[in-house]
């Protein structure tokens, strides 16, 4: 396990990019195309997020959005009211709170049951921020404090956090909890009765996601300018998420990054010269990548042994 | 009610989750809503219902190919459903279409609400009486009970999954076309009915037709509570804080028998 599931070899062309993308804005890109480049990163760190957390452990969470949303809204809450450090600071117990909701059904709830159950969460927050438009700007969202005002570091702020991202879940993917997660995909049962503290796991590798994502919401939020509702929706993060996942080796974090980030540029693409077709295409996408996979018998989110 | 014991119906038989549930039943309406624009409603209807039937039917084939990995069968269902959305998007644009097919009062009470009101008491004692006095029903309860001992007995699981699947096609198009005239629609707001859909199912119990039954009361009257007592944004929540709660003290649901996943 560990590395070994990706080797050193496969790292290079990442590495690669890497070292490319932290010498662009050196290059004299406009304003606009390193606002662009700065969600791609964080757009493929979010994807490698849900990959590594939740198809590995086969706990394919619908739900991943309404933790998206909601540490985006932690971080525009706490740096309304607070300095910024502490700001920063709180954001993250504060994200932890609302994803607590995500992690009941997770510790109750197993499978397609789980799935279905997570879904409904992020169709709430739309009425939660209607209920409390005070907090949470209604339909239109809050306001986020700029911190950097150059897109240049907000550039290198979105790449370092990226690679903070990726280094961690490399990381993780040589300890236990990788191993862990696998096993409870293949059968809880088995990894209950082996001695793994199921809960304990599903507790943990749920709060790292939640604080990871918080961490990847802080430049988000910045490029951005506003936190809302809109964040919630299924469609792009947790279609694309689900899109790269399946592209190859599930679970593995790499791939889903390169993969998730082509695909933001392929929507940033459709979203400028297709936009009433965007829907169609990336459903026919998701259909296409899934059905590959049945025809060339690595159907689902196995992971590779 | 209609739309959540469809959905149960779906699962029950063909342990299928059909989350492109909420845009099949918008699908029906954006059908009617063009036919009507070119024949009387007596002809629409029908036309719209059978249509939505074929559509089904399309479907299920489409989810059956992958039934047999439920995750995949779920993303595959969100594709499909995505995929209703956009062709709607591009053919309609995001406004919003109604129906009206029932103008005027009868006693003070919409008309159009006295429609939906008949038309799903009527599709629901024609359910109970299929389940509880044809052989169609027993093979249905006979599947879902146990689909491996169901075929030893000669029964043919496919067909009758696909039946499953084509009656709750038929419950989401007449659900469709009374609610249609009740409230404005957009091809995004399939996910707002999916979602009171599943609350309804998980609350109720996973494949439990009595608990969608149970639980749909539930849900309305407490939405409508909050709605009066609190404000109208408070209803929509009122399905994931009665959700939380059901997973907290009884992940099953309150009628589910089995514990399946939970």
């Amino acid at each position: 396990m560990g590395l070994k599931e990706i080797s050193y070899g496969e790292l290079i062309p990442l590495a690669v990019i890497l070292i490319a993308m932290s010498v662009l804005p050196m290059l004299g890109l406009s304003s606009y195309m390193l606002t662009l480049l700065s969600l791609l990163l964080l757009f493929g760190a979010l994807v490698s997020i849900y990959d590594f957390f939740y198809i590995r452990s086969g706990y394919i969470n619908l739900g991943y959005t309404f933790i998206v949303a909601s540490s985006a809204f932690s971080i525009a809450i706490t740096l309304e009211r607070l300095p910024t450090a502490l700001a920063i600071l709180a954001a993250f117990p504060l994200s932890m709170l609302f994803s607590i909701a995500i992690l009941v059904p997770m510790l109750k709830l197993r499978g397609p049951f789980y799935s279905v159950a997570t879904l409904l969460y992020p169709f709430t927050l739309a009425p939660i921020a209607r209920l409390f438009p005070e907090v949470f700007g209604g339909d239109v969202g809050i306001y986020v404090r700029p911190l950097l005002s150059s897109p240049t570091h907000l550039y290198y702020l979105s790449l370092a956090i990226s690679i903070g991202v990726l280094s961690l879940l490399f990381i993780l993917l040589g300890t236990r909890l990788a191993i862990k997660l696998a096993m409870i995909k293949d059968d809880e049962t088995l990894a209950e009765s082996s001695g793994i503290g199921v809960v304990r796991v599903k507790i943990l590798s749920h709060v790292m996601c939640t604080l990871m994502v918080t961490a990847v919401m802080i430049p988000y939020t910045q490029v951005s300018g506003v936190a809302s509702v809109e964040l919630a929706d299924p469609m792009p993060v947790l279609i694309y998420a689900l899109m790269a996942s399946a592209l190859y080796k599930p679970g593995s974090a790499l791939y889903s990054f390169l993969g998730g980030m082509g695909i933001w540029w392929l929507d940033n693409f459709m979203r400028a010269a297709m936009y009433d077709l965007r829907l169609v295409v990336a459903s026919s996408l998701l259909l296409t990548i899934y059905a590959a996979r049945v025809v060339l018998g690595v159907a689902g989110t196995k992971i590779r042994k | 009610m209609l739309m959540a014991i469809g959905f149960n119906l779906v699962l029950g038989v063909s342990r299928i989750v059909n989350l492109a549930y909420g845009a099949q039943i918008i699908l029906t309406s954006y059908i009617a809503s063009t036919l009507l624009n070119f024949i009387p409603a007596v002809v629409a209807l029908p036309i719209s219902v059978l249509l939505s039937l074929v559509i089904g039917a399309i479907l299920w084939l489409v989810l059956w190919i992958f039934r047999k990995d439920l995750i995949l069968s779920i993303v595959v269902s969100i594709a499909v459903a995505l995929l209703i959305e956009g062709v709607l998007l591009k053919i309609y644009g995001a406004r919003l279409i109604s129906l009206v097919i029932a103008p005027g009062d009868i006693m003070g009470i919409s008309a159009q609400w006295i429609i939906a009101a008949i038309s799903s008491i009527a599709s629901l004692l024609a359910f109970y009486l299929m389940m509880s006095r044809t052989m169609i029903g027993k093979r249905m309860a006979a599947v879902a009970e146990n689909e491996d001992l169901a075929r030893y007995m000669g029964i043919n699981v496919r067909v009758t999954s696909m039946l499953s699947f084509i009656i709750a096609s038929l419950f989401a198009s007449i659900a469709s076309i009374a609610i249609t005239p009740l409230y404005a629609i957009y091809p995004h707001v399939g996910w707002y009915y999916l979602t009171i859909v599943l609350a309804v199912v998980i609350v109720g119990g996973l494949g439990s037709a009595m608990g969608a039954l149970a639980s749909s009361m539930i849900l309305s009257f407490t939405q409508s509570l909050a709605a009066y007592y609190i404000g109208s944004p408070a209803k929509d929540l009122i399905p994931l804080t009665i959700l939380i709660s059901v997973l907290l003290l009884r992940p099953e649901g309150i009628f589910g028998r089995g514990v399946r996943w939970a």
